[in-house]
């Protein structure tokens, strides 16, 4: 009998994975996961059974992989977890003679402006400094040398992740009440996305079908979504009577990195400031200290205390307040990616299609949305007056 | 007992909710003088009280405890609030126990059965009655202020929760079920005291077999035109905002959680919401887990009922057995309403 791993098995992914190979009764399946605190879902069932596990730690994740067969890694967490916990994973899973590893990726790799190539899975990653696509490619990196290495690996590397429960579709329905998110242009603009049990679906053939190369497939549903038919599923569960319109020039005008300059003498400056004098003043000696001071500039002739308060503090700011709305330019600047990834190979070689198409997942997130919130019942109207 | 001598406190059980709440709030209060923990895992006990700076007692079970205490905080697992509490009760040591007061009804009315031999005090732990707005709310409700109420709705929900050092909440048998008891306890308290116990229950959950991670409660109070139905819904996979929305003669009314105003928006203003509040705002910044401990301690003190006694606790308990008799599966078909989404 096979006997699956599924590390991270509390996440998103994670439950759609071990919930899927449950339904399979020639696999035995491990859910390992982290903490307790977010086990919900999965410890609601009976049939389950649930192993703590700090992958960082070397001596749990060795004994955690006694008698596995194929692991599958949907961990994430600090660079420690995603790194140094990746490592003992991959090591421990080779010790162990783990047929089958499979990673998830994100096409991240390919950075917040994928070139036109990144359609397809063999186009070279580049995460262009995106931070969470650097750590992945990092990943990605260390499961292709395990797999050389004798680690049969594979890694699967999704989009934007939808479905029931989806963390992406939550942020971006909180971000429209909140006026935080605008369509860029008509919204035509590419939305890659893949429903949560395609994903899993692909890791399950993956683990049982893959040549373990430490090949990376994009997993899709087939289908080229754009930003607009996205949201407008969306917007149906807010009460906003239309989405904001941005356009690319106020997109690019608002995530330019700001500038960091170093300037000793600003940084002096702000260690003698009245922020950090207050702060400093909590101890009886500094205060003592701060005091004499003060009085020292006080018996300064003329408006000299004034000046030099005004040399070190500068002149008073008064910040912009805007009524603009508040948008989310990072994420928005999502919108700008611009390329439909393709899920061509990984329907070739290892026989995949999508279980749900675009327009069930949403529906499906449409439903599940409302029926958690109320919005199914007598009591909507109440429901939806709370903030 | 004289109200100006330390009160001598144990707390049983040193978890997350102990680590994170309980001592804090009796080291924060002058009246309390912190003596013993008590718990198996001495070690981790040891390492908690130093990181409190606390040379104290540490014993594996109350039996091993040398020093007099006035009282005791039991914060276990669910399924040990009633022995405990009955051994202390036994010792003459009176208790405040986290919620709910027991894991069923019978080990409750077992709790109650010592207390009434023992003379000692019982609290339960039950710590959002302290919410300032909750407690305006009350006030304002027992004087009839908002007129006849007809609908409300609660929600709670955070997409999974804190972790627990022991994982007992991952065992239903432990906890005594999932998230109604977990976190809908808490409402269902006060929602007692609110409008009394229902007449009608009707309960939705997800559990297959484990504890529940979404509960959705139907309810109906009393009859005919002072009729009230309720729903009130609770999850470990969702944020939801939590709060409460009143249907009143008055218009709608907010009572957002652990807030010090309520909201009332008066029926025909739609451009109106007017905020309702204590005179004095600053009274509210002391947390409710150190009100709590403190009205422990003045009941024992000066002999009077606790917030939350022993019988209203049992109320609660005999809700959630009443919720879990008429469960029904929480249905979970998303995709089968086909086009129902949009």
């Amino acid at each position: 009998m096979k006997k699956v791993a599924v590390f991270g098995a509390s996440g998103f992914a994670g439950t759609a994975v071990v919930e899927r190979l449950l339904k399979n009764k020639d696999i035995e399946v491990v859910a390992v996961i982290h903490s307790d605190g977010n086990a919900w879902r999965l410890s609601r069932r009976k049939d389950l059974t649930l192993r703590q596990v700090d992958i960082t730690v070397p001596q749990q994740t060795k004994e955690a992989m006694t008698g596995i067969t194929h692991v599958v890694n949907c961990t994430r967490g600090s660079d420690e977890v995603m790194l140094k916990g990746l490592e003992i994973l991959l090591h421990e899973a080779k010790q162990a003679g783990v047929e089958h590893f499979v990673h998830i990726s994100s096409i991240l790799i390919y950075g917040d402006r994928p070139a036109p190539a990144s359609v397809h899975d063999t186009a070279p990653p580049d995460p262009q400094g995106n931070s969470y696509g650097v750590l992945k490619l990092k990943q990605d990196n260390m499961v292709q040398k395990a797999a050389k290495n004798g680690l049969p690996a594979t890694i699967i590397c999704p989009p934007n992740i939808i479905g029931p429960y989806s963390l992406f579709l939550n942020g971006l329905v909180n971000m429209i009440k909140n006026d935080q998110f605008g369509l860029l242009g008509d919204g035509r603009h590419a939305c890659a996305t893949v429903d949560v049990d395609n994903l899993a679906k692909a890791i399950d053939l993956a683990l049982f079908n893959a040549a373990g190369d430490g090949s990376r497939y994009f997993v899709t549903d087939n289908y080229d979504a754009t930003w607009a038919e996205l949201t407008d599923y969306l917007l149906h569960l807010t009460d906003k009577p239309g989405l904001i319109t941005i356009d690319q020039q106020d997109i690019e005008s608002h995530i330019k990195p700001p500038k960091v300059s170093y300037n000793p003498l600003k940084s002096l400056k702000h260690l003698v400031s009245s922020d950090v004098r207050e702060a400093l003043r909590k101890d009886p000696l500094l205060c003592k200290v701060d005091v004499f001071f003060r009085g020292l500039v006080a018996k300064l002739p003329g408006n000299m205390e004034d000046r030099v308060r005004l040399g070190i503090e500068g002149p008073m700011k008064i910040p912009k307040v805007s009524s603009a709305p508040p948008i989310n330019w990072q994420f928005c600047s999502a919108q700008m990616r611009g390329v439909f990834h393709s899920c061509e190979r990984l329907q070739q070689e290892l026989g995949y299609t999508p279980d749900h198409t675009f327009t069930e997942s949403m529906n499906a997130y449409v439903n599940w949305y409302k029926a958690m919130r109320g919005y199914d019942t007598e009591f909507a109207d109440l429901l939806k007056r709370l903030p | 007992m004289t109200s100006s001598a330390p009160f001598r406190l144990a707390i049983i059980g040193i978890g997350k909710i102990s680590f994170g709440s309980h001592i804090p709030a009796a080291l924060a209060s002058p009246q309390i003088e912190l003596v013993a923990f008590v718990d198996p895992d001495t070690t981790r006990a040891r390492e908690i009280a130093s990181e409190f700076g606390l040379d104290i007692e540490i014993v594996a079970a109350i039996a091993e405890m040398t020093q007099e205490v006035d009282g005791a905080v039991i914060a276990t697992p669910n399924h040990l609030h009633a022995p405990l509490a009955i051994e202390c009760l036994d010792k003459g040591i009176n208790v405040l126990i986290e919620k709910p007061l027991a894991s069923t009804v019978e080990e409750g009315l077992q709790i109650i059965e010592a207390e009434k031999k023992s003379g000692q005090k019982v609290s339960v732990g039950y710590c959002t009655r302290y919410y300032p707005n909750y407690q305006l709310f009350k006030q304002l409700l027992d004087r009839n202020y908002f007129g006849r109420i007809s609908r409300f709705a609660y929600q709670f929900g955070t997409p999974g929760g804190w972790s627990t050092f022991s994982n007992y909440i991952m065992d239903r048998e432990n906890v005594g079920g999932g998230v109604l008891v977990v976190t809908g306890t808490h409402f269902l308290d006060r929602m007692i005291d609110m409008f009394g116990f229902p007449d009608e229950v009707r309960l939705l959950e997800d559990s297959l077999g484990g504890p529940e991670a979404n509960a959705r409660l139907l309810m109906r109070f009393g009859e005919g035109p002072a009729q009230i139905s309720g729903y009130a819904s609770f999850s470990k996979t969702t944020a939801l905002s939590p709060g409460m929305v009143l249907e009143t003669e008055k218009g709608h009314v907010l009572l957002a959680d652990n807030q010090t105003d309520l909201i009332l928006y008066p029926d025909g203003s739609p451009d109106l919401a007017v905020s309702l509040h204590k005179p004095d705002r600053s009274k509210t910044e002391i947390c409710q887990f150190q009100l709590q401990i403190e009205d422990f301690v003045h009941s024992c003190q000066q002999d009077r009922k606790p917030m939350v006694s022993a019988a209203e606790g049992l109320r609660s308990l005999e809700l959630l057995e009443t919720a879990y008799r008429n469960k029904e599966q929480f249905p979970e078909n998303w995709f089968e309403k086909k086009g129902a989404g949009k």
